[in-house]
């Protein structure tokens, strides 16, 4: 039982720690324009639109 | 339960008395659970074939475009074709690629291309659009013969990004048969054919009884360090499962409950498949460290493999095993063999062409995929035996301390020598 709930909690922190380390890591896949247009990054390439 | 007469004890266990022990058949409540759930699984098995055997799943176009004015001069019915339509698209298309490349400025002049307003397009009904896909999923072999094999499918599309006139890669049409029919049914077939049969198993058989019954004195099996790796990579193999579960199968399974739930219980599965890696890989590693010497092959799992460990008949007893016998050791090279395969290709998944190029990335998404659901039922099995399929067995990982009764019958020369033989040295 103890074992259990230990690992449980390990679980859990890793999960939150997975978490917040992912969001410190990303990067946005798209770009929203004035009037609402949205490029995504990853179909942008390098056209020489200035993009 | 019919020749032998039976008496319930003050714990309500039931034993029997003529032959001096416990019965697979004593576990009447647990036997009748089972046949429900076999009766389930059954069911399910036989609605998964039918969608096996339910022919095309692949994506049929409904809807035929056409072109109803063209230069400013409304076009028949009748005269309309795909030849018109395709020419509309294309003109639509180079407006957006130029709108692409001069960005999407709202001030931008509208390039000479632009889509005159008398242009327009209609749409109806398509007869058989299967011909369609049916001709890009598989060639036959007259076309096949006919068209040089090429890396890529290229022609016009109506979208503004250069790479979305790529249509298709024949490598990727062997990917998607693979991730979407073969992988997908192959691991529905696996998981509900393994719950079938270990709930069919708890039906006929009974749990596997500890056949002299509870001693009431107990030995140490686990200590807390092993008991918390082991339920560290449990959970958070649970957590990919079920996760992962959810990104495979989500849209039959929860579909069903509404595209509001799908896209919520899509957003966390996607997420909380990641989350939880970070720990099934440091669990996995202590595994490693902790159990290999204890796991390699030995003479005895020949034995007990041959014997199929003593779990199918209450006659005779267990093969001689020590501290893991030779099932456990299958258990434990399938995580740690699936497992680093998993994390390998997971982490290739997670960090995409860092490494590998498409067809890579193809390869190791097929792999995870596979040995996914391949590791989800050899675990059904591994859970099953370790709670309700075997007496006794759970309070190994739970608490440590297993009855001895039960140690004696599972892993006799483990206890004689590194229970009964430490003792013996420590007096």
């Amino acid at each position: 039982m103890k074992a259990f709930v230990t690992a449980a909690g390990i679980v859990a922190v890793g999960a939150v720690l997975t978490y917040f380390a992912l969001g410190a890591f990303a990067q946005p896949t798209a770009l929203r324009y004035g009037d609402e247009s949205v490029i995504l990054l990853d179909h942008d390439i390098g056209m020489g639109g200035g993009h | 339960m019919t020749e032998t007469s039976m008496h319930t004890g003050g714990t309500g266990r039931a034993q029997s008395v003529h032959d001096g022990g416990v019965r697979g058949r004593d576990f009447t409540g647990y036997r009748i659970a089972g046949a429900i759930c076999a009766v389930v699984f059954l069911f399910l098995l036989a609605w998964q074939a039918v969608y096996l055997f339910a022919g095309d799943s692949r994506t049929i176009p409904e809807v035929a475009w056409s072109a109803s004015e063209f230069n400013g001069e409304t076009v028949p019915e009748a005269d309309t074709g795909g030849t018109l339509a395709a020419e509309v698209l294309t003109e639509r298309t180079r407006l957006q690629d130029e709108r692409f490349r001069t960005g999407p400025s709202p001030e931008a002049t509208p390039p000479e291309a632009a889509l005159g307003e008398g242009e327009m397009l209609r749409t109806g009904p398509l007869d058989d659009g299967s011909r369609l896909t049916g001709a890009w999923a598989t060639l036959d072999g007259e076309t096949g013969s006919m068209l040089r094999a090429s890396d890529r499918t290229e022609g016009i599309s109506s979208l503004p990004y250069s790479n979305a006139d790529l249509f298709e890669r024949p490598f990727a049409r062997d990917w998607r048969v693979g991730i979407a029919d073969v992988v997908t049914h192959m691991g529905a077939l696996a998981i509900l054919g393994m719950a079938f049969l270990l709930s069919a198993v708890l039906a006929l058989r009974g749990r596997v009884p500890i056949r002299h019954g509870k001693s009431g004195k107990s030995v140490k099996r686990f200590g807390f360090v092993e008991r918390a790796t082991h339920w560290l990579t449990a959970l958070s193999f649970l957590g990919l499962a079920f996760t992962g579960i959810a990104i495979a199968y989500g849209e039959t399974l929860f579909v069903p409950l509404g595209e509001r739930a799908m896209g919520t219980l899509g957003w966390w599965s996607t997420w909380g498949h990641v989350l939880f890696a970070p720990t099934f890989t440091i669990g996995l590693v202590l595994m490693i460290v902790m159990w290999t010497a204890r796991n390699l092959p030995s003479k005895l799992d020949l034995n007990w493999l041959a014997q199929g460990g003593g779990f199918f008949s209450d006659e005779g007893g267990h093969p001689s095993a020590r501290k893991f016998n030779a099932g456990q050791k299958l258990i434990f090279w399938s995580a740690v063999l699936g497992g680093l395969l998993m994390i390998l290709s997971g982490v290739t998944l997670m960090f995409p062409f860092y490494w590998l190029d498409l067809g890579g990335m193809s390869w190791a998404m097929l792999i995870h995929a596979g040995i996914a659901v391949l590791l989800i039922a050899v675990f059904l099995a591994h859970i099953y035996i370790g709670s309700v399929g075997m007496q006794g067995a759970i309070d190994a990982m739970w608490g440590g301390d297993v009855d001895r009764n039960w140690a004696a019958e599972h892993h006799d020369l483990w206890l004689r020598d590194e229970v009964d033989g430490k003792k013996g040295t420590a007096q």
